[in-house]
This record gives C-alpha cells, structure tokens and sequence, in this order.
C-alpha cells in the first residue's frame, strides 16, 4: 500500500553562484511499515530532498516542479495553512543535531507535548501521560523529573531521544530521520537505531532513512536509494544493493566503506561530485567513474534503466 | 546563587569606591574650587577664608576621609547655588526624570521590538528596508539637534505641541522621542539581527516540522531567545541613556536631574554636579546588577558567573 | 542541512553569507571625502571669514545674494555665512574627535596590554578602573571633566579621550588574554624576552587590526559628544564655529530663521552616519568576530 509517492521533484537554490540544482528530478515511492534508505555523499542533495517532502524549503530554495503525493493528496498544491495540519501530525522529521534541534530556552514538557497541544488538542492530565509514555517509548528514564528540565540538563543521547520522542509524539505515519546517528557515540547508536527499529514496527510507521552510514542502511532498510549529484542513480533492494550492485557509483560507494560488519562513513572516493551549480550535460559521475566509456559523453543524463527485480540504475552500461 | 549575588554586590561597591575616589581627586586636587567660587578679583584675605571655611586647608588625606565618611550617610555636601544639600535637590527633581525616562524607555523599547520583528520577519522586502533606513537615521543624528528639529515642526510651524513646561501628556510626547530615538534604533536593529539569527536554528526548524503555525514560531521560540542580547544592550546603554537626561531637559527645560545638572554646570555648582555624578553611578551599579539576575532568569542555560 | 553542504565543490561559502558581504560603503566615503577637504580647504572655499559680523546680513536665507556675494546656506544672527562656519566647524569636529580617538585609544591599548600580558593584581586594579568608565554616562564624565578644568580645545580633546580609553582597554584585554596563550607568544618568553620586549614585537602587532576597527567605530561617537558638549556651551568656546555650537545658536531663531540650526544638524548627522558606515564596514572586513562590539 503506497504512502508516499515523488514524482520529478526539483528542488532548486537561486544563489549567486547560479542556480545549485540540489534535488534535481527525484522519483520514489515508499509503503505504510517500509524503511527506504537514501545514501550519498555530502554533498549530494540528501537533505534538501527530505525537507522539501516537508516543503520547508526557505529561501533562496524552492521546489520548482514535482509532485509529492501522501495519501492521494499533492502537498505540493497546498496552502501553508493546509500544509502545517500535516506538519508534525501526519509526517515529521528527525533533524541531526540532536545539541542545536532544541529550544534552550523551553522545558522539554513544552517541547514534546507542543506538537500534540496543536494537533491532538489534548491538555493537563491526559497530555502528561501521553507525555511519559512517550518517553518511555524512546528509552527515557525518570520520564517525570525530565520532562520538567531544560536541554542543556540532558546529555547529547537523552536530547537525541527527546528529539525523536517530539518527531513521534503525534503518531505520524511518514518519518524521515536525516543523519540521526551521526552526532551520537557509537554503543548509544545501536540503541537508538534498535528503539527507532521497534518503534517503526510498532507504529507502522514509512521511515525515509538519511544516512552515509551503510552499516545503517543494512541494518535498517529494506530498501535502498543511492543519490548522486541531486538524482538518485541506483535503487533497488538492500541485497540487491549490496550484493548486485549495477552503477559504478554504488560499486565504488561499497568499495571505500570496506568491511560492512565495521560502521564506517563512504567518503573516500577518488575526486569531487562536481558543482550542483553547474551539471555537465553528461552523466554526472563521469569524471570520476572507472568503467566509463563512449556513449557516457552524449550530451544526455542517462535515463533509470529498469533492471530485474525493480532494480533501477542510472547507467548507459544497462541501456 | 545567593554567593554570586553577593561577589557582583562587593564588586558594585568596588567601582562605587573607585569613583569617588575618582571624582575627589578631580574635584580636590586637579581643580581648585576657591579659583571657582571667587570672583578673579577677590582680595587674598578673601581667600584665605574660603579655603578655611572649606576646610580645605587640611591635609588630603583628612579631607579625602572625611569626604568619604560623609558619602557612607549619604552626605554629597551642599550645593552653592541652591544653598541646599545635594541629595534633597536630586530628590526633589528625580521623579519628573524618572516618569520621563518611563515613557521615553517604553517608547523606545515596545517601537524598537516591534519594528524589529517586523523587520526580521519581512526580511528584505519594503517593510524591512524602511525599517532599516529609520533605525540607520535614529543612530546617526544627534539627540540635541533632533530635539531642535521636533520642536520647529511641530511647536513652531504646525503649532501642535507645546515646546516646554510639564503640562499634561502632550508635553511628554517631543522629549520622550527625543530622549528614545537611540535607544529604539539600537534595539531595533538588535532584535532585527538577532531574530534572524535564531529564525535560522534548528530548534525552529525542528518546530516547524511539528506544524507550528508562524506566529506562534516567532513569539514562544523566536522572541525569547532573541531577547538575550537585548537585554544586554539595554543594560550597557544605561549609561549611554543618562547622557540623553541632561540634554533632553536642557533642551525641552524639563525640571528633573539633567536640568539640575546642566543648571550645575552654566553655574559652576561643583558639588552639586560631582554629587549628582555619584548618584547616577550608584544607581547604575545597581541596575546592573538587576540586569544580571535578569538575565538568569531569561536564560535558564546561563548560571549567575557567566551572566558577564 | 545547509546549501554549504550542497554547493562544497566550488565554494564551501554560506550563500547568504555572501549575499550579507558589502561592497564598499561609497556614500559614506564620499561624503566623508567630502567632509575632509572641506576641513582641510576651507579657508579656500570660501570668500568670507567665519567669524566676522555683518550686521546689514542678518539672518537671510540659504541661497541669498547679498552685496558681497551668494550665501549658499544663508547667514546667522549676527551675519556671518553658514556654509564658511560648517567647513571651518568640520575642522574643528574632525581635528578635535581624531585626535581624542587617537590618545584614548592608544591609552586603552596600553591599558589593554598591560592589564591583560600582566594580569594579576594589576590586571583587576586596571579593570575596576575601566569598570567606573564604562558604567558612567560618558557625556556626564566629560562634562565634569571641563568644569573642572575649564572649557577649551585642549580640554575638549582630553576629555574625549577620557571617555574613550575604557573600551579600548576592555576589548583590547580579551584579545591580549587569548594570544597570550599562542605558542609564538609562550615561545617568546621561554627564550627569555623581558615582558616590555613580548607586549611591544609578539601582541602589539597582533591587536592592531582590533584597534583600528575600534578607532574608526569610535569616532562617530566622539563627533555626535563633541557637538553636544559645544552645543551645552561646554566644548569649544565660540567665537570658533563647532556644529555644535552652531545649531545651539540657532535655537533663538527657530521661528524665523529655521537653516541656522537645520545646517550644521544635518552636516552633523551625514558624517555620523558616514563614519558609522565606515566603521561597519572596515569591522565586516577586517574582523567579522568583534560584531558585538557596538
């Protein structure tokens, strides 16, 4: 059952460098229960596409064409208004920083129940339990004594929770979680992927999961999608992806992760992705990709070649 | 908390203690009151018993002691002019000063506020750059000729305001946008700036992916951090405020302490205008230190010590 | 998530970031350029002597011709032409506020070294010191400064720098504070450098760009106080034209002679205004970091 359908989203920034085409024609779908895995470098227009879902893009940013479909509605059609009884009660977001996502100067009580004031219109008693549930729901000990404190009393895993119990706080469907590990120490990212596992599960919930991590991905998704240059050029399955492999790009993304079983970060690839300012006309891994050859050099972005199994990969190898 | 309240009140006395002893020195030692009070051709046995009516015969020492025994009764010694003691003169005309500065500050701080979220939140567009283009007049033109300036049109040309005496509410409006001009461009363009700031953190983010309708985005998450450094403008323009006393009432002939003090000055009333400077230092001191327990209690983050 | 992320290749700057970067303040260049020949030429500029009565041309308006000539911005109350006492009043603004800038600010650069390479007893003596300064109204200060002393130019150039050092010193002192703990600095005084010889070769050179971004953004201030002290008649005596003494002039002659005070208010504010351009600007360039410092 399909949730969330994108179609050609374009997300542009009108900089003076130019335009950086950061999300540049974005096509995915993902289910009720099902975790899609978005990967690529930094760089790669991972982040802008995800806030775009939420269309909080602010200016010089904005999503030039596309559709974003949740439940049969483009949000994209929406009013603002519209737009924020989605915000938060339908789809909502994990942000990274888990030190910079909270408000210093409000108790987390305020934080975490806010959302479900605005939505659920729950108040006194009944938001408090619905508030200690939720923390217990993210692994938060004493939920009582840290609903009353300020961020700064918590450490960086407890605020990361905290980040998450808000992000979950109205049972959304759709979550999308950018880099929610990255800021963590390595034992409090176990835990924390385990709890964000269970709570998918629990709740049902479509999670799009942003990382550069792959040991994440492979523990996480069921499927994969590998963005390159603000366009995805491969997806298929978690095992397709990691066992098949069909675009250079991903092949070199798990050569320079090494052992998978290791959680490493990708970024050792030989060169630069290049300006999102300025694409070349070509494939966009051109410049640095092993296995290139003629055809790479017609002036055309090669196309999604459907492969077997769903696959897809952006490569004239598959044409 | 109780222990840092009382190292920023022995650090107030400190600076209290410096000043006088600044202003004695300035006062006793570097001028020479006598040349001051004596008309040029007074006779030397005319001297002579000024300077022993004044004590001022004795040692340093014994004067810089007894000067500063009286300070600690609150004795600031008699004005020349007025033939009273300092402190009733202060006394008598500090509350027209204070329901001027009341007006003026909330004038400057509620305008300020307003135009800088306005600012803030139009960011760019025609609002923000008016906005701007006060905020960048109020810091440049000079609080003297501003006041001029209201006064010729709407006192002398249109005819709509009185120029001076403290007569009703209408007599508040030209000083009180004299005296709040600085004050409104400064806070303006603060909390303009600083808003922008936090409207680009990721706890607003973060609220805005909870679906927070955008006022209330930017009075519960916006304002209050944006208020910080606010704060501490206002505290360090303080000070800079009291300048806006003595020339705001020189100019609108308002009856409070800048008056008083300018009066001092044409007068060459020493004491009372070396008194009124220990005054306003003392109340400055303790301002500030309401600034900081303020501070804390704005910015949860912030323990006493680190306040400054 | 920011665009930097995004846009890295090329350039690793914040768009907005860039967008906020100015190009440079010409308005206020020109009109301080302006400002500046006019102090330095004007006894060329003019035909008339700033100081001379002439009864027959009393309070005539901006653009009268009188038997002498064109009075460009009119005359005063007692006859002596406008424009000729607003170039010679920015001499006396510009030499008084320059100088005041450049004695305190090279008294709070002492005091700022010394206090902070020295700290110590020293150290918290010198900032209690700076405290009082900074607590008191500054105009208050130099007004009981020239009572004491008498008014004058000298004494006007003395108290701006009185009011001035103190925030030098304090800013100068944080920065001292942190390049204090630089190797170079540490280095230095292992090899047995005399605490004189580190203050003067290793910090000195290090805060100057501080120090003439504080200049330039304290200058203003010292104009806007110099036109106020003349204008509360405790500045520069006239007969000498100040801005400040001139709109006080003009105060008498509102009603009918409105350009007396009009004129030099308005000089006064084009170069405040200028100056702080400037001095904004010079700041953005040289040293994004001391954005507070205002």
């Amino acid at each position: 059952m399909t949730l969330l359908e994108v179609r050609g989203l374009k997300t542009h920034f009108f900089t003076r460098q130019g335009v950086v085409k950061a999300v540049d024609g974005v096509s995915f779908d993902l289910d009720r229960g099902e975790t899609l895995g978005i990967v690529g470098e930094s760089g790669s227009g991972k982040s802008a596409m995800s806030l775009s879902l939420l269309r909080l893009i602010s200016p010089p940013g904005e999503i030039v064409e596309g559709e974003v479909r949740f439940d049969g509605v483009d949000l994209l059609q929406l009013d603002e208004a519209q737009m924020q009884t989605y915000r938060g009660r339908h789809m909502s977001m994990i942000l990274q920083d888990p030190l910079s996502s909270l408000n210093p100067v409000l108790t987390i009580a305020d934080q975490v129940g806010e959302g479900i004031i605005l939505h659920d219109r729950i108040r006194g008693e009944k938001l408090q339990r619905r508030l200690i549930e939720l923390m217990q729901l993210v692994g938060i000990p004493a939920p009582e004594t840290r609903l009353g404190q300020y961020p700064h009393q918590l450490s960086g895993g407890m605020r990361q929770r905290v980040v998450g119990a808000i992000s979950i706080a109205c049972r959304p469907e759709f979550l999308i979680a950018d880099e929610p590990t990255t800021a963590l120490d390595l034992t409090i990212q176990l835990q924390y992927l385990n709890t964000l596992k269970d709570i998918q599960r629990s709740e049902n919930l479509a999670l799009l999961l942003i990382t550069h991590d792959l040991g994440v991905v492979a523990k996480m998704c069921d499927r994969v999608a590998v963005m390159y240059a603000g366009k995805i050029v491969e997806t298929g399955t978690v095992e397709d992806i990691f066992d098949r492999p069909k675009h250079p790009y991903t092949v070199a993304l798990l050569n320079s992760a090494g052992s998978l079983d290791k959680v490493e970060r990708l970024n050792s690839i030989e060169g630069q992705p290049p300006s999102l300012a300025d694409l070349p006309p070509n494939c966009a891994f051109y410049e640095r990709c092993p296995v290139r050859f003629e055809r790479c050099l017609t002036p055309e972005v090669p196309p999604l070649f459907e492969l077997a199994g769903g696959q897809q990969a952006r490569c004239w190898k598959h044409e | 908390m109780l222990r840092q309240v009382g190292r920023r009140v022995v650090q107030g006395l400190v600076t209290l203690f410096v000043l006088a002893t600044i202003v004695f020195i300035l006062a006793r030692v570097i001028g020479n009151p006598v040349d001051m009070l004596l008309p040029s051709e007074a006779t030397a046995g005319a001297r002579e018993e000024m300077i022993h009516r004044l004590r001022l015969d004795e040692p340093y020492y014994v004067q810089y002691l007894r000067y500063m025994g009286g300070l600690l009764v609150g004795d600031l010694g008699d004005s020349l002019r007025y033939q009273q003691p300092v402190m009733t003169l202060f006394l008598q005309s500090f509350p027209n000063t204070l329901r001027l500065a009341a007006v003026a500050m909330t004038f400057a701080l509620a305008a300020g506020f307003a135009l800088g979220v306005l600012g803030a939140t139009h960011k760019d567009g025609l609002i923000d750059r008016g906005i701007r283009a006060v905020t960048v007049f109020g810091m440049s033109v000079p609080a003297f000729w501003l006041g001029i300036m209201l006064i010729l049109i709407f006192s002398v040309k249109l005819r709509l305001l009185p120029v001076a005496r403290v007569e009703g509410w209408q007599s508040y409006i030209l000083p009180a946008i004299t005296w709040s001009m600085f004050l409104l461009a400064g806070v303006a363009r603060l909390v303009r700036s600083s808003m922008i700031e936090v409207m680009d953190t990721e706890y607003v983010k973060l609220a805005r992916i909870k679906g927070v309708p955008r006022a209330i985005l930017i009075w519960k998450h916006c304002l209050r951090n944006a208020l910080l450094p606010v704060i501490t403008f206002a505290g360090v323009q303080l000070a800079f405020l009291l300048n806006g006393s003595v020339v705001v009432e020189a100019i609108f002939a308002w009856p409070g302490v800048g008056r008083l003090i300018y009066s001092g000055i044409v007068g060459r009333d020493y004491p009372l205008v070396q008194g009124c400077l220990l005054i306003v230092g003392f109340m400055i001191v303790v301002i500030n230190l309401l600034v900081d327990i303020l501070y804390t209690y704005v910015d949860p983050r912030i323990a006493f010590d680190e306040a400054r | 998530m920011t665009i930097a992320e995004i846009a890295r290749p090329r350039s690793t700057r914040h768009p907005k970031v860039r967008s906020r970067r100015q190009g440079l303040p010409w308005f206020a260049i020109i009109v301080l350029g302006l400002t500046v020949f006019a102090a330095a030429f004007a006894h060329l500029l003019s035909p008339y002597d700033p100081n001379i009565m002439s009864l027959g041309s009393r309070l005539k308006p901006p653009g009268w011709i009188g038997p002498d000539g064109l009075h460009l911005l009119g005359t005063d109350s007692i006859g002596r032409d406008l424009f000729t006492r607003i170039c010679y009043g920015a001499r006396v603004s510009l030499l008084v506020a320059g100088i005041g800038v450049v004695f305190g600010g090279g008294m709070g650069l002492i005091v700022g070294i010394v206090a902070g390479y020295l700290g110590g007893r020293i150290d918290s003596v010198l900032m209690r010191l700076t405290d009082v300064f900074m607590a008191l109204p500054s105009l208050l200060i130099a007004l009981v400064f020239v009572m004491t002393v008498g008014p004058g130019l000298v004494t006007t150039i003395v108290a701006l720098s009185i009011i001035s050092w103190s925030r030098f010193a304090r800013i100068i002192r944080s920065e001292v504070l942190s390049l204090k703990e630089r190797d170079y600095v540490l280095l230095a005084r292992v090899a047995g450098c005399s605490p004189l010889r580190v203050m003067a070769v290793h910090i000195l050179p290090n805060v100057t760009n501080t120090f003439v971004i504080l200049c330039s953004l304290q200058v203003s201030e010292l104009v806007l106080t110099e036109s106020t002290l003349s204008f509360l008649g405790a500045g520069v005596p006239p007969p000498t034209p100040t801005w400040g003494n001139m709109a006080a002039d003009g105060r008498d002659f509102l009603s009918n002679a409105w350009w007396i005070s009009v004129a030099p208010g308005l000089a006064l504010a084009l170069v405040v205004y200028s100056f702080n351009a400037f001095g904004d600007w010079l700041r953005d360039k040289l040293d994004p970091r001391l954005k507070q410092t205002r």
